[in-house]
Formats: structure tokens, C-alpha cells, sequence
């Protein structure tokens, strides 16, 4: 054994005392570091001097030979790590979420007293104040303050409508990102940022780990990284190999190693929203937590479902409102006035469609008996009508009933006949091309329908008849064709006499019972037993998208409402009640898909509105200027065209007081809510996802505080173990020394023996 | 568990941070007084918040609407006092003058007192309240425009100048509502045209010489078929002549069938053909109607009897009979007289048909197109096929090819009705089958009943059928034509323009109509002119009914205001309640507990320090300390 055996033990044990007394104190250093992880010194003793063998003595083979650093162990949990990571996405989605909330909180401004609710309430009670006026004073008084009460109304939907514009509409009138997309860009920023800084981190632990020096301070800082991209967006860390460290975010490959992928946000100029891609690819994060997924799902979902249910309100307002105040009169005599502006359209497709014809007795059968009772009020429906097919003098159509015999699949079969027809009538005159050049019976009749105004071939399955329908102010129609031995003999027409009136049509003034078809609902109606309220009720029944109601002098309304993205994409009648109602033009039904609307009343319709109606929804300016034209009065029907034309004295109030019940009236939400209780289902709604955003931001809060807790329980820092340890380690360095002094002593010894 | 230094840190931290949160919460309740600031702090309770602000200022609206309403009842109750306590003077005016010791010129000197009770009355009636007229309907503005409801003409009468000779009422007849309960209004105005009056109004068309009421009226120059209208009910008419056109009861009918406050009457007088005795029996049974009313003989019933179960039904028909000097039966009221299946003496003998013939209600050209229906008519038994839309010519050539069986024959009158004619009519049948013809000829009703044919040869119509209307109450009603329609001005009630200047209903009266209009104000002139011309019968008998019957009907509408006021009183109670329990409520539900939220504060305030105070020793806790 030789004889500094000992200085070289001492020597370890000192280096290695020193080495944990710095461990300690880096420790201690990091005490406030909340991402550190505390280090702990592994000390092994090292081999014996000599290792066992036969040729050693067992005494010599039993001497230790000190202490070794052999590692500074990072004290880490790494299933908390992940678990934290994987809360702290939900954290932030959840933060953010009922921040963005409390924001939408923030616009409505309920249950304040300056609220859309206390504003709308203000207008009813205004327009109950302008039906109750009576005195000149008042008259003028209360119609000042209903136009103010109105302003108020629209401009407060209108701010509600931009901030949530400004926070995530699509920019269109303001231009540039809303606030949302510009908040999405930081946060791309953010992780493109964290991302780099990951790749680079990689590179150096990389390095030390060839180095073969852990490099636990550096995966201390990777940890808090990746932490921080979790509160943005869902993040995966695979790291099955030390070199191959990735990074994945909404399922994007954002870190592989020591490379960084970039991501960026791009526009797209469709919806003018921000999206997220890997750079230079067409690879989109699918962002499915973190504070970014809050962020699309607010700008996507919440703020356009809050924005579509402003604009269905000002739309249906406007609509509902100016009926009715159109149908009043102004001090002046004025009527027909708009109270708010119609929304502007802006495409061909059509929202509305009003039927021509007043409709006295909505409950009545749509074919009452003709018997002297009912003939009355017959009669008043008919003589109501501007489109009627019969007038009151005289009934004159021209109606041709032919006995046919066709087979009835020759309806859809070609016409092999050559000739060429021409019907000619008061209104017009048409000839046809060669009928062989038709492919069907029912392309004929398209073309006659189309070309001819008022005519039509029809065909009736159910008596296998062809006739030739004129509608009401078709006084004659005659019918030639070039070969006289073609069509019409074909179809057993006698063509050689002038149809004025073969036949007057006793039975003109029944509607034919049919099927209505609305954006491929299907209604169906029997004229002789259902009301125009029964079909009303039944179409409102379907959910089609498509709401059925009288206007306020009783006309047939058809309405899109948002479900149908406010178009009505088709609308057929296998009867004669919307041709009846003045609804559809005779011939074929209507259908967007055509591209046709000749067999729609192009006076009668209503386009499709623009898109952030709400923005647009303001008083009628000719009101604002005259408030004589504010139309509180009611009136006399005299000429009985179904249009008050008349007006009752000044201290009428009637129209005034319709427009003021219309606060009680269910008219939202397939007429079964009020305006007041639609909004207070929104602040319902808005409300409970807020609550709920709250809670649960708090609950994550309290799981990440725990896993926090856990982690640092484990990987924190405590300053009393620490100096405990600081003591263990100076003391062991303090014996080590003293340990040295008693090797030196007896070396001394030796020598001094020698002396 | 190990504890790190941190741990505890963050602990602290964590817990203190929560403290001041629910701590600011607090403060905010506690100095607003308000539970909810945001919807997501009670999504349930701001809703409710809403909903019973919205209601509480629906309420409040109700409520002033409420205490305008009874403002203006107030005033009508005043207005209607003050008119009824100066009509009470007119009344002992009147009773005074009616005294035979009264000379004419003490008269005279009376008229004066009752003119100005007039001019007083002119002035009441056109009270206002903040510049809108009481009594004039909707038409309440006092404006260069507007007349006032009750306008008036003066002039001269009985040597007095510059009095007033007529008032017109110029308000309309439309209500003035106040909502004072969800969806229920109450009307608020009486208008001068129902409060102003004495006695039920009439107006009478003249006499156009329409000798028969039940047949199809046919004008010329005017439109056949339109509107017309009584106040607000729209009336549809035909009058083209043809199948379903109206008659003048038809007419009546259709104005009474809508149960409104006018009545329609048929007037006119037939009287029969030959002098009959009352005390003669009927020897055989049988029935038939007058006015679609059944009226059963009885073989034994003597004449007389007969004629009142004619008169005891009247109230439905309108129609009463009599018997004259001349022993001939006298019928007054527009008057049809049909059979159910069969043609019988009975009316025969009472000396009211003509048993030689029966002419259709309606009328068409000779080969003018008809609008019946194919099938077979039975007369007599015997089947007579008319085609679809058969010519009255065709008709009359197939019934009279079998006049050889039927013993009845057709012609077309003059005035183009189709007529059967027969020696005896006695015991016809007349029936269809598949055909609506025998109802297009007009020789049935539209309840297949047989029509007959007033004996107009022997008997004679004494006064030409004419059309009445009538108000049930005392109230002056408003006729209109309406559309197309011009019935009314065929019929002369109403005239469009006089001198070129346009009527308006309800001054728009023909004058060649028959009227009766006891507004109060055209009774205190009849009374006053009355008394000028010292007409003391009248004064003692029409004029002192219509004075009481003209108070009655103020108090009547007193009353009236007193009932609406005392409704609304009641309203008002309840709403009073309605509004306090929702302030209970709404308080419940968005205001704080003062009390409470002071106890939380305290209590939490004492939470934060003693956290703070634990918080400060731990962090002063550590190994240091004891190290030396």
C-alpha cells in the first residue's frame, strides 16, 4: 500500500465535497427560479486500490480509495412535466376564452341600463307614447322623440355590430385584420420565436451531451419553452432519442432537432381571415387547444354566430316594421313610408316574395261553398285581387278543355309531328319551332309558358286532358300551326275555331288543389278544406327555412330567414293557389337554379340583403327630415283593394299602437319569440358560455397550480435542505482536511523517525 | 410531500391573489348595491333581470296610461254633468212654455233662455282637453283645417237672428284607445255621433215604384256589383238582375245577418185582392211561408187567427198583416210569400196571390247564355231536361212541348223573367233533379221553397217597397259606397256631391231620402222654434219626450264613463301590485343584502390579514436563522 494512498483519498473527497458544496450553492442561487430543477451531486466511492484478486492479500483488497463525482442529477418528474404541458394548453384556451367572453360581455353591456334591451324597450314605449298623442304639442313632442328613440335603437346596434366587426368580423368595410387575427399573428410570432430558440437549445445540448456533460440547466430552459408554446396551441414532445427532439404543435412538425420549421399566417382572401401554415407549404396547423384555438373558436364560431343573430334581427326589424308602418298614415297624408331603410340587396337571390292578392277571411277554406252566405266573402277575395282570374266585370278568360286521349307517359315522350305552331292572343303572338325538334311534350310546355304571357298547355294526369289555360286578361287566343294534320288535331284541339271563350270557366273561381315546394320541402294542401292559415302553419311547420305570414293588409308573404342564408332557392305549386295568391306567375314554378325568374312578380320581390346587415340598419332619412311621415294613423279601405286609403283623424293612433304591439308579437326564431326574448336569449346564451368559461378557467388554473406544486414539491427548491446539505458537505470537507493533517502527522513521524 | 421553498411562495401567493379577487368582488357589491355585474356572474338572474325590467317599464307604461285615460273620462264625465244639468233646465223651460197660461210672446221670451242653452250645449259638446276635442273621434284637431265635430249654420228663424239652424256632426266614428293591460285596450272617447243624441236615427230611400221587394234589382247607369258600407261593416252586393243578385230583402237580410247596432227594414204596403171575412175557416190544412217563416193552417182556423200567427212572427219577417174596411187583407213590410213543395189555396184564400202564375226572382235575354247546370226539372211530375247553360228560350220551348201534360206553360215577361202560367196553380210541384235551374229561373228559393206571385190585378200595392235603416240606440250612423259599388247612391240614400262640393258621410245623406235626426241639438232647435211659433202641442208632447229621452242618453253615457272608470281603477290596483311584487322581485334578484355582504367583507377582510401575517412569518422561517 503505498504511503500517499491516503493524500490521493483526501484529495477525492475534497474535490468532491467542493464540487457539492457549488452544486449546493447553484441551488441556492436558483431558489427563485421557477423553472430550475434542483440538482443533487451522486457521489460513488471509487474502486479499491487494488482489485480483487488471488494475488492480493484480503486486508489490502478491502481499502476504498475515496470519492468520485460521478453525476449532478437533475431532480425531474418528466410524467408531471407532460401532464403540466398538456393542462397548460387547456389553461390557455380557457383564459383566453373568458377573456374574449368577458370582452362580448363588455359589448352587450347587460344587464345595464344602456343596453340593445333597455334601448328597444325605450323605442316600444315611444311608439306607445306617439299612438297615445292627441294634442298638437304631443303629436309633435312624441314624434321627435320615437325618431330619436329610433336612432338610438339602430346606432346601438349598429356599435355592438362593428365592435364585434372589429374584433373578428372580416374586415371587409374596415379593412385589415381584426383584432383576433391581429392577436393570432403575435402568438405565430410567439411560437416561431419559442421555436427557434428550442432548435437552438437542441444544438448545444447536443453538444454537451458528446461532451458528455449533462446539460441540465439547458433542458431546465427547453422545459419552460415548450411550457410556453403549450399555452398557445396543442404541443407534443416526442423525444424517443436524445438527438431526435420534436416539437409538434396542432399537428405541425414545428421543432425535429436542431431544426426549426417556421409557421406563418396567411390570409385568406375568401373569408378575409388569418390562417396558420407551415411556411413555403400547404400544411395548416389544426390548432386544437391553447389560447390559439379560443382565439379561431371565438372568431369562427361565437362572434359570427352573435353576428349572423344581429343581422337576422335587423333584417326581420326592418322587414317586419316598415310592413307595418308602411300600411299606416303620416300627419301629412303620406303613405307607403319606410320608417327604417331597407337593408340594401346586393345579389340575385331572392329573400322575399309577396303574393299580389288581399286575402279577406285567412281561416276560411281556400274554396268555400258557393252558397249565398260564403259567396259574399268569395266574391271579396276575388274582386280583391289585381291578378285574379276572374274580376268583377266581367269574368272573361279563355279556358279551351279538350278531350285528349294520350297516353300519359307520352308527356315526357318526343313530339314526332312536324309541324310548327302559333297561338296568338290579345297580349301576343308566338310561333313554335318544329315541334320534332322538342324532346318532350313538357319542354313544349316550358317554351309556351316562357314565351307566351299568360297562356299555358297543361296537362292532367288525373283525366289524361290537354288544354290550353288563358289567365285573366287573355281575352281570345287563337291557334294555327303550319301542317293541319299536326299538333293540335294530335292532341284532338280544334284548332280551326277562334277560342274566344269555348268554354267559360264556370269553375274559375276554385283554387286546384296541389303540392307547394320550397327549397325542396314539400307542402300539401287540399283547396277545398284547408285555410290560408292551415297552409301558412304548415309550411311555418316544415323548418324549410322559409316563413310563411300575412303582411298587415293581408297578403301572402314568403320570407328566408337565416337558416336559408335568406334565399329562396325554389318554390313550385302543382295547384293553383300561389298563382291564385298572386305569389307565382302562371306557368312553371320558380327555381333559383334556372337562373329564370320570369315566372316570379318582379314587383313583388325582395333580394337577398348584404352581408352585415346589422351595420346597416338605420332610420329612414325622409323620416328623420318630416316627422309628419312617421305613420301613426290607421285608416279606411274604401276602395276594398285590401291598401287603407283614407286616413283617420290626427288622434288615431292605430298604426302607432300596431307598431308598438309588435313588442309582444312572436316574430323571431320561426315566430315563436319576441324581439325582446331573442335577445335575452342571446345575453342567456352569451352568459352561461361566459360563466362556464370562468369556471373553468379557474379550475385548470387550480390543476396547473397543483401539478405546479407537485413539480416543484419535487424539483424545487428547498433552502433548509439545502443548507443542511451545505453543512453535510463543509463538514465532510472540514474532516477530509483534518483527515489530510492526521496523514501529514503521521508522515511527519515516519520522517521524524528517520532523523 | 417535500416542500420547496417556492411552493410555499406561490401558495401564498396563489391564495392571496384569490382573496383580493372575491375582495374587489365586494367592494363593487357593496358600493353599487348590485349582485350582478356581468351576464356570466348569474346568466339566469340577468335574464330574469330583464325580463322584469322590461315588464316593470311596460307597467309603468300601463300605468300613465292608465291616469290619462282616467283624464280623460274625468273631463267626459264633467262635460256630460254640465250638459245634463242644462238640458234639465231646458226640460222645466219646456214643461213652463208647454202651459196653455202662456202666451206667445211669454214664449218667445223663453226661446231666448233655450237658444243660448243651445249655443251653451254647441259649446260643451266641442269641449277640448289640451286642445283635442273630446267628441269628435280621431278628427280632434282645432285647426284651420279641422272643423270643429260639431259644426253649425245659423240663420233666422221665427223673427230671431243669427241663431243657430242646423249642426252637423264633422268627427268620425273611430275610438281613441289607451293599452292599459297587455293586449287589452280601453277605449277612451265618446264620439259626438253616439253621445249628442235623442232619438234612433233612420234614414229611408224614396220611393223608386219597386212594386215587388222579394225580386232581383236591376239598375241601369250604375255598376252591378260592389260594396257598401254601414260605419265600418262592408256590405257585398249584386244587383245585376241574374241568378244570386239581391232583392230588397236580400238586402235587409244581409244587414241584419251581421247583428250590428243598424237594423234594416223592408217598408212598403200590399193590399189584397178581395174583401174576405176574419170569422171564415179554412177547410183544409197546410202551410206556407212569409219570409222563409213557417206558418201552419190548421183546417178550422179562421181567418183572423191566421193573420196573427202572421203578426206574431213579424218580429222575424217584419211583415204584419191586418185586415182593412174593405175586409181585404193588408200587409206591411217587404213581403215573399213561398211554398215548401207544393202550391196550396191557402194565401189563395186570404186573397194574396195570384194563382194564375208565378214569375222568376231573376232576369235574362230570351238566348242569353245561363249559368245552370245540366239535369231535369219535374213539374207537375212530368221531366223536363234543360241542357248546361240553357237559354230562357230553350227552357221555355221544352216546358211548354209538355204543356199537354203539365198543364202549365212558359213565357218570357217584358222585363225578360221567366214566367209559368196555368189556369189553376192550385197543387203544382215543382222540383229538380241534377239542375240548379228551377233556383237560376229564380222560381224557387235558395231553399227550393215555391215562390208565389202577389195577385198585383185585383190587389194593389199601396205604398211602393222601399228600404230603411235604422239605428238600434240613439246614434247617428255613417253609409258609405265602398269599391266599385254605388248601390246606396242608386238607391238615393246618399248623394256624392251637392252643388259640386263632395259629402261626407255621415252628411251625406240624399235629399230626397227620408230621415230622422233628433241629434239633441236639432231637438233644443225644434223646441225653440217650437216655442217661437208657439206650437204648444208639440211643446206638450214630442218635444218634452225628446228632452227626456235626449237626458236619458247622456246619463246612459255617463254612466258608461263611471263603469270605464271604475275598471280602471281596479286595473290600476292590480297593476300597483303586479309592479311592487316585480320590484320584490327584481330586488331579490339583482340587489345585494347589505347586511350580508358587510358580514362577508368583515370576515374575509380578517381571511386576507391573517393570511398576510402567517404568510410574513413563514417566509421569515428558515434554517438560517438558526445557523451561527
Amino acid at each position: 500500500m503505498p504511503s500517499f494512498f491516503g493524500i490521493e483519498t483526501a484529495r477525492k473527497s475534497l474535490m468532491a465535497h467542493q464540487y457539492a458544496i457549488e452544486v449546493t450553492g447553484h441551488n441556492i442561487a436558483n431558489a427563485g427560479n421557477e423553472n430550475y430543477s434542483r440538482q443533487r451531486v451522486i457521489m460513488d466511492a471509487t474502486d479499491p486500490m487494488y482489485p480483487p484478486g488471488f494475488y492480493n492479500s484480503a486486508a489490502i483488497q478491502k481499502i476504498g480509495s475515496g470519492v468520485i463525482v460521478s453525476q449532478i442529477e437533475r431532480i425531474r418528474d418528466a410524467f408531471i412535466d407532460n401532464r403540466i404541458i398538456k393542462e397548460d394548453q387547456s389553461l390557455g384556451y380557457w383564459n383566453k376564452m373568458n377573456e374574449l367572453m368577458h370582452q362580448i360581455e363588455l359589448i352587450y353591456n347587460e344587464p345595464s341600463d344602456s343596453s340593445l334591451r333597455s334601448v328597444l324597450d325605450s323605442f316600444w314605449e315611444a311608439w306607445n307614447d306617439v299612438a297615445n298623442a292627441e294634442t298638437p304639442g304631443e303629436i309633435t313632442a312624441t314624434r321627435e322623440i320615437v325618431i330619436q328613440r329610433g336612432i338610438a335603437l339602430s346606432a346601438t346596434v349598429n356599435s355592438i355590430y362593428s365592435s364585434f366587426q372589429t374584433l373578428a368580423g372580416s374586415g371587409g368595410y374596415a379593412g385589415g385584420d381584426n383584432a383576433i387575427d391581429a392577436e393570432i399573428k403575435v402568438d405565430v410570432e410567439k411560437i416561431n420565436s419559442i421555436g427557434a430558440k428550442i432548435a437552438a437549445l437542441n444544438q448545444e445540448i447536443a453538444i454537451a451531451d458528446i461532451s458528455g456533460n449533462p446539460a441540465n440547466d439547458l433542458l431546465d430552459k427547453r422545459d419552460a419553452l415548450v411550457k410556453e408554446i403549450a399555452n398557445l396551441v396543442d404541443v407534443r414532445v416526442v423525444n424517443t432519442d436524445t438527438d431526435d427532439y420534436r416539437v409538434i404543435a396542432g399537428g405541425v412538425l414545428l421543432v425535429q432537432g436542431v431544426n426549426y420549421n417556421e409557421i406563418e399566417v396567411r390570409r385568406d382572401e375568401v373569408s378575409k381571415r388569418n390562417f396558420i401554415f407551415q411556411k413555403g407549404t400547404d400544411i395548416q396547423m389544426n390548432v386544437s387547444n391553447g389560447e390559439l384555438k379560443a382565439l379561431f373558436e371565438v372568431r369562427d364560431e361565437y362572434l359570427p354566430q352573435h353576428m349572423n343573430n344581429l343581422n337576422e334581427f335587423a333584417i326581420t326589424f326592418t322587414d317586419i316594421f316598415n310592413e307595418q308602418h308602411r300600411y299606416g298614415f303620416g300627419l301629412d297624408g303620406s303613405t307607403g313610408v319606410n320608417f327604417f331603410n331597407p337593408i340594401p340587396t346586393g345579389s340575385d337571390s331572392i329573400r322575399k316574395i309577396i303574393g299580389t292578392r288581399y286575402i279577406n277571411s285567412p281561416t276560411e277554406a281556400l274554396n268555400g261553398d258557393l252558397t249565398t252566405n260564403e259567396y259574399e266573402n268569395f266574391e271579396s277575395l276575388i274582386s280583391r285581387s289585381s291578378s285574379a282570374r276572374v274580376s268583377n266585370s266581367p269574368p272573361e278568360s279563355a279556358y279551351i278543355n279538350v278531350n285528349a286521349s294520350f297516353a300519359t307517359n307520352k308527356f315526357k315522350n318526343p313530339l314526332n309531328v312536324n309541324t310548327s305552331i302559333t297561338i296568338e292572343t290579345n297580349k301576343g303572338t308566338w310561333t313554335s319551332p318544329l315541334l320534332s325538334t322538342y324532346t318532350s311534350v313538357k319542354e313544349l310546355m316550358e317554351d309556351i309558358a316562357y314565351n307566351l304571357e299568360g297562356v299555358e298547355l297543361v296537362y292532367d294526369r288525373n283525366t289524361d286532358k290537354f288544354s290550353i289555360i288563358g289567365y285573366p286578361d287573355i281575352t281570345y287566343i287563337k291557334l294555327t300551326e303550319s301542317d293541319a294534320n299536326g299538333l293540335w288535331s294530335a292532341i284532338n284541339i280544334d284548332a280551326s275555331t277562334d277560342a274566344t271563350r269555348i268554354n267559360k270557366i264556370t269553375d274559375s273561381t276554385s283554387i286546384k288543389s296541389g303540392r307547394i315546394g320550397i327549397n325542396g320541402y314539400y307542402i300539401d294542401y287540399n283547396a277545398d278544406t284547408d285555410s290560408i292559415n292551415d297552409v301558412i302553419n304548415r309550411i311555418n311547420a316544415t323548418n324549410c327555412g322559409v316563413r310563411a305570414s300575412l303582411t298587415p293588409e293581408g297578403r301572402f308573404v314568403l320570407r328566408a330567414t337565416a337558416d336559408s342564408n335568406y334565399t329562396i332557392r325554389s318554390l313550385t305549386d302543382s295547384g293553383t293557389l300561389l298563382t291564385t295568391l298572386g305569389v307565382l306567375a302562371p306557368g312553371r314554378g320558380y327555381t333559383l337554379a334556372d337562373g329564370n325568374t320570369y315566372n316570379l312578380i318582379s314587383t313583388n320581390i325582395e333580394y337577398t340583403p348584404l352581408a352585415d346587415a346589422a351595420y346597416r340598419f338605420s332610420v329612414n332619412e325622409e323620416v328623420i327630415n318630416n316627422t309628419d311621415k312617421i305613420a301613426a294613423q290607421g285608416g279606411v279601405d274604401t276602395n276594398l283593394d285590401g291598401i287603407l286609403d283614407v286616413p283617420n283623424g290626427p288622434a288615431d293612433g292605430s298604426n302607432a299602437f300596431a307598431l308598438a304591439s309588435l313588442k309582444s308579437r312572436n316574430i323571431m326564431n320561426a315566430e315563436t319569440t319576441t324581439f325582446n326574448d331573442f335577445f335575452n336569449g342571446l345575453i342567456s346564451k352569451l352568459g352561461v358560455s361566459a360563466q362556464v368559461a370562468k369556471t373553468q378557467a379557474n379550475n385548470y388554473q387550480n390543476i396547473v397550480d397543483n401539478l405546479k406544486s407537485l413539480q416543484q414539491s419535487i424539483s424545487g427548491v428547498s433552502l433548509d435542505e439545502e443548507m443542511a446539505n451545505l453543512i453535510k458537505y463543509q463538514k465532510g470537507y472540514s474532516a477530509t482536511g483534518r483527515f489530510v493533517a492526521v496523514i501529514q502527522e503521521m508522515m511527519d513521524s515516519v520522517l521524524g523517525m528517520v532523523r | 410531500m417535500r416542500i420547496s421553498n417556492n411552493m410555499i411562495y406561490s401558495q401564498v401567493l396563489i391564495n392571496l391573489q384569490k382573496n383580493t379577487e372575491e375582495l374587489d368582488n365586494l367592494y363593487w357589491q357593496s358600493s353599487s348595491l348590485k349582485k350582478i355585474r356581468y351576464a356570466s356572474d348569474g346568466p339566469t338572474e340577468t335574464v330574469k333581470q330583464m325580463n322584469l325590467k322590461s315588464q316593470q317599464s311596460k307597467i309603468e307604461k300601463y300605468l300613465s296610461n292608465i291616469v290619462d285615460a282616467e283624464q280623460w273620462l274625468n273631463t267626459q264625465d264633467n262635460t256630460l254633468n254640465d250638459a245634463v244639468t242644462i238640458l234639465q233646465r231646458a226640460h222645466t223651460l219646456t214643461i213652463q212654455a208647454a202651459n196653455d197660461t202662456y202666451t206667445a210672446s211669454d214664449r218667445k221670451l223663453i226661446a231666448e233662455e233655450i237658444n243660448q242653452i243651445l249655443e251653451s250645449l254647441v259649446t260643451v259638446a266641442n269641449t277640448t282637453l289640451g286642445g283635442s276635442f273630446l267628441y269628435g273621434g280621431t278628427q280632434n284637431l282645432d285647426s284651420p283645417f279641422n272643423e270643429k265635430p260639431f259644426a253649425v249654420t245659423r240663420g233666422q228663424s221665427g223673427g230671431m237672428v243669427n241663431v243657430i239652424t242646423n249642426v252637423e256632426y264633422k268627427g268620425d266614428f273611430q275610438p281613441i284607445y289607451r293599452e292599459v293591460e297587455e293586449g287589452i285596450r280601453i277605449q277612451i272617447n265618446q264620439n259626438g255621433n253616439e253621445v249628442f243624441y235623442a232619438a234612433p236615427y233612420s234614414v229611408q230611400m224614396p220611393d223608386l215604384g219597386f212594386s215587388d221587394a222579394s225580386t232581383a234589382l236591376k239598375f241601369t247607369g250604375f255598376p252591378d256589383k260592389g260594396y257598401f258600407s254601414i260605419n265600418n261593416e262592408n256590405f257585398f252586393y249584386n244587383v245585376d238582375g241574374k241568378y244570386q243578385s239581391d232583392s230588397l230583402l236580400d238586402l235587409k237580410n244581409k244587414i241584419n245577418e251581421r247583428q250590428m247596432n243598424v237594423t234594416a227594414s223592408v217598408e212598403g204596403t200590399y193590399q189584397g185582392a178581395t174583401g174576405i171575412n176574419g170569422n171564415d175557416a179554412f177547410t183544409s190544412s197546410g202551410s206556407f211561408y212569409v219570409n222563409g217563416v213557417q206558418i201552419n193552417v190548421v183546417a178550422g182556423d179562421t181567418k183572423i187567427q191566421v193573420i196573427n200567427k202572421i203578426n206574431n212572427v213579424s218580429s222575424q219577417t217584419g211583415v204584419t198583416a191586418s185586415i182593412n174596411s174593405e175586409g181585404r187583407v193588408v200587409l206591411s213590410g217587404g213581403v215573399e210569400l213561398t211554398y215548401s213543395n207544393q202550391y196550396n189555396n191557402l194565401l189563395k184564400e186570404l186573397g194574396l196571390i195570384d194563382t194564375t202564375k208565378i214569375t222568376g226572382k231573376y232576369s235574362y235575354l230570351g238566348d242569353e247564355k245561363t249559368q245552370i247546370t245540366a239535369g231535369s226539372i219535374f213539374i207537375n211530375g212530368v221531366e223536363i231536361q234543360v241542357n248546361e247553360n240553357a237559354t230562357f228560350n230553350e227552357i221555355i220551348n221544352s216546358i211548354n212541348a209538355q204543356s199537354g201534360l203539365t198543364g202549365v206553360s212558359a213565357v218570357l215577361t217584358a222585363d225578360n223573367k221567366l214566367q209559368l202560367t196555368a189556369a189553376d196553380l192550385n197543387g203544382l210541384t215543382l222540383s229538380q233533379v241534377n239542375t240548379n235551374a228551377l233556383k237560376v229561373i229564380g222560381l224557387v228559393d235558395s231553399s227550393d221553397r215555391i215562390r208565389t206571385d202577389l195577385d198585383t190585378t185585383n190587389g194593389s200595392v199601396l205604398s211602393n217597397y222601399t228600404l230603411k235603416l235604422t239605428s238600434r240606440d240613439s246614434h247617428q250612423f255613417f253609409l258609405n259606397d265602398r269599391g266599385s259599388g254605388q248601390l246606396l247612391k242608386a238607391l238615393n240614400f246618399i248623394d256624392y256631391s251637392v252643388n259640386n262640393s263632395p259629402q261626407t258621410s255621415p252628411n251625406n245623406i240624399s235629399s230626397s231620402a227620408t230621415v230622422v235626426n233628433y241629434s239633441i241639438f236639432q231637438v233644443l232647435i225644434q223646441v225653440r222654434d217650437d216655442m217661437l211659433n208657439s206650437n204648444s202641442a208639440r211643446l206638450n208632447g214630442q218635444d218634452l219626450e225628446l228632452l227626456d229621452s235626449s237626458i236619458t242618453n247622456l246619463l246612459k253615457k255617463r254612466a258608461e264613463v263611471g263603469a270605464k272608470v271604475n275598471r280602471l281603477e281596479t286595473i290600476d290596483n292590480r297593476l300597483n301590485t303586479i309592479k311592487l311584487n316585480n320590484q320584490e322581485i327584481l330586488s331579490e334578484v339583482s340587489d345585494v343584502d347589505v347586511s350580508e355582504i358587510i358580514l362577508k367583507l368583515s370576515t374575509l377582510e380578517n381571511v386576507q390579514k391573517a393570511s398576510l401575517s402567517i404568510a410574513a412569518r413563514i417566509f421569515n422561517l428558515s434554517l438560517m436563522d438558526f445557523l451561527s
